[in-house]
């Protein structure tokens, strides 16, 4: 049997194009260069992308984990999508009771999401913490060293400790599936950005006042993007 | 940017606004000096006579002040010697730099009393100015109790003295009217027990501590000298103890045959200090013979000392 | 120099006191071989209030208000107290982090640290505890100096 090719070629060619477009019309690397009001790198700056073509965040399916070690959140700052469930774990041979604070230096951001968690030490020891014989046994014991959280709503959540005052650590849940930190060079790289218009937003766990976005064009070809916080962030002891 | 955040952000800075004073930063800038008073009390030790501090005759470790490290601070001292035959008259100031630096300043003014009219110089005074520095090189004399490893520290005394007529005679006898002390000394608290010792060694070519200028016809080098002090803290503000220094003989013989032997110096102390902005300390000190020609005896008597510590 | 009687007197004393100050120092603070020094402190009671009344100075005091008013003050004097005791040989073991760790959050200078040494001394006077008790509890809480001071 013989098919007219040519309108199939037609077809094909169209559909060919269609999708060669189409695909390239979808994928774009942004590159985000954060650096602080003295233009040194900003580290731990939360990236997030606007494209003007919405989509709903995917929360991952596995929990994102928050080590507590040596008095220190690990990582400092987390970012998940909304709908994420975070696992909180304490690797240290001590008790945290971790608990959600409000974020920023004056405390003004309230915490997208409000919890307790008594983690216990890693090494279960069935008394106390600190053996002291002659002393009644005091202290509650969850049970567990490791407790989750689900995030539903987007926004920051400081984390503290209601043992150790100088644990200090930062969530930030994305509202966008766009959404980064940057690293100790003040580098993020977000992929997959749809092509058209964006606003990049950015967020430091110190500033006081809001940052300006910036706006881009999203194109096939990779696209560096420059942010200046207003502020320079101290240089913080974080243990 | 969800719009809650912006609505938080804009209030804190609101609210921010009307707050001149940042709430406090956990972070510091480089440490810059200031004007501090540290280290605990009595352990800037007191003003020595030649002007360094540490003990009341010899030189310790410790550094002058209660400026501890990123600190500076100040001492001025007056201190009055009298023996049987001689009074003294010693004062001056020492600034520490952050518990690493020190540099002193003092003058001494010496009556030579009965001696200098024996002399044909009545109403002599020997005059001396000291410019000192210090250098901690290295330990903690206080906090490092579970060690034996003491504070160490290196300085030099540059001395010039004034002996107005008696220096033809200083000539004479091959001395000259300056010279530079350098010495080296250990010092340690031992916490436990309130017990601080010191050792210093004294590079010097010193007479009577250079009141009778340096060298002596015969004696042109450097000899070294053991001093050593102890102290013991019988309250937090309080020390008693002894020291003890060597000193050179350089014009033993000399034209006046032994009549310028000299000896070890030593004494017995209290030290008291009501504040970190004053400490009185009250001597008996034993200066062996001083122009043993004419004053024969050994020279005894009391050291009273005032130092204020800003 | 002449050699003296004096001199070698001197010498020979000096050189004493040096060895008796190094043979009690024969080795790195431990704890201690009894519990002499935790009953000089009073024991458990002894202690606490002990701890009690150090962190009301502690708060007081300007140079040492800044690190402890927003500490956990419960957690903070349950530690010390167990600290203390430790150190003084009584019956008990401190399990927490380690000095370094539970201070790097904080930047903590020299004349910090001897800050909160002289309130523990005016808390300790405020106990009556006897001056030489004083000084070797200090002594034994002096090294972690080593770990806690983190700016030059």
């Amino acid at each position: 049997m013989s098919r007219t090719f040519t309108p199939r070629v037609s077809l094909i060619a169209m559909l060919a194009l269609g999708l060669a477009g189409f695909g390239a019309a979808r994928a774009g690397t942004l590159q985000v260069s954060v650096t602080d009001k003295d233009g040194k790198p900003a580290q731990d700056v939360v990236v997030l992308v606007d494209p003007s073509v919405k989509s709903a965040p995917k929360a991952s399916t596995t929990p994102v984990l928050i080590a507590q070690q040596d008095l220190k959140f690990a990582p400092f700052l987390t970012v998940v999508p909304v709908g994420s469930t975070i696992r909180f774990i304490n690797k240290d041979n001590y008790d945290h009771h971790i608990r959600s604070t409000p974020s920023g230096p004056l405390g003004s951001m309230p915490s997208v999401k409000n919890f307790e968690l008594r983690l216990d030490a890693a090494n279960e020891a069935p008394a106390s913490n600190d053996e002291y014989k002659t002393a009644a046994p005091k202290g509650k014991k969850s049970g567990t060293s490791w407790q989750e959280v689900k995030v539903d709503q987007a926004g920051p959540i400081g984390l503290g400790c209601h043992l150790h005052s100088s644990m200090r650590g930062q969530v930030y849940v994305s509202g966008t599936p766009f959404f980064a930190k940057t690293d100790a060079n003040g580098q993020a790289t977000i992929e997959g950005v749809p092509d058209g218009a964006a606003d990049v937003s950015i967020w430091h766990p110190d500033q006081i006042a809001e940052q300006s976005p910036i706006h881009v064009t999203v194109t096939p070809a990779p696209l560096k993007a420059v942010g200046q916080l207003n502020f320079t962030p101290p240089r913080k002891r974080r243990g | 940017m969800p719009s809650r955040l912006r609505h938080a952000a804009l209030t804190a800075l609101a609210a921010a606004l009307p707050l001149s004073l940042a709430a406090p930063v956990h972070a510091q800038e480089a440490p810059k000096l200031a004007w501090g008073n540290g280290k605990l009390l009595l352990t800037g030790g007191v003003s020595s006579v030649d002007g360094a501090a540490g003990g009341g005759l010899t030189p310790w470790a410790v550094t002058a002040s209660y400026a501890t490290e990123n600190q500076v601070g100040a001492t001025a001292h007056l201190t009055r010697v009298k023996t049987q035959d001689y009074a003294m008259t010693a004062y001056g100031a020492a600034v520490g730099i952050g518990d690493r630096f020190e540099f002193s300043i003092a003058r001494q003014d010496f009556d030579t009393g009965a001696t200098g009219t024996a002399l044909g110089l009545p109403g002599l005074h020997l005059k001396q100015d000291i410019l000192g520095a210090k250098l901690r090189v290295a330990g903690d004399a206080i906090l490092d109790s579970d060690s034996l490893m003491p504070q160490i520290a290196i300085g030099l005394e540059h001395k010039t003295a004034h002996a107005g007529d008696l220096e033809p005679t200083l000539t004479a006898l091959g001395a000259s009217t300056s010279g530079t002390d350098v010495y080296l000394s250990a010092t340690k608290l031992f916490l436990a027990q309130g017990l601080l010792l010191n050792g210093t060694l004294r590079a010097t070519k010193a007479n009577q501590n250079g009141l009778l200028g340096f060298s002596g016809t015969g004696h042109t080098g450097y000899s070294v000298q053991p001093e050593i002090s102890i102290a013991w803290l019988a309250r937090k503000n309080v020390a008693i103890g002894a020291e003890y220094r060597g000193k050179p003989d350089n014009l033993n013989p000399s034209l006046l045959g032994a009549g310028l032997k000299e000896d070890d110096w030593s004494d017995v102390f209290v030290a008291w200090a009501p504040s970190k902005n004053l400490s009185l300390t009250l001597a008996y000190v034993d200066l062996g013979r001083i122009v043993p020609a004419v004053a024969t005896r050994r020279q005894t008597g009391t050291y009273l000392s005032a130092q204020v510590a800003f | 120099m002449t050699i003296s009687f004096r001199r070698i007197a001197a010498i020979a004393f000096a050189t004493l006191a040096f060895s008796a100050g190094a043979i009690a120092q024969a080795q790195p603070t431990t704890r201690p071989a009894d519990d002499s020094l935790y009953q000089q402190f009073g024991a458990q009671p002894g202690l606490i209030k002990l701890i009690d009344d150090f962190m009301v100075r502690l708060l007081a005091d300007p140079r040492t208000q800044p690190f402890f008013k927003d500490v956990n003050q419960a957690h903070v004097k349950e530690e010390l107290v167990v600290q203390l005791c430790e150190v003084a040989g009584g019956p008990c073991k401190r399990k927490g982090p380690d000095m370094q760790k539970v201070h790097a959050g904080f930047d903590i200078d020299r004349a910090s640290f001897n800050a909160l040494v002289e309130v523990l001394q005016q808390a300790m006077d405020a106990q009556g505890i006897p001056f030489s008790a004083q000084n070797r509890m200090l002594a034994q809480l002096a090294p972690m100096h080593r770990e806690i001071v983190n700016v030059k």
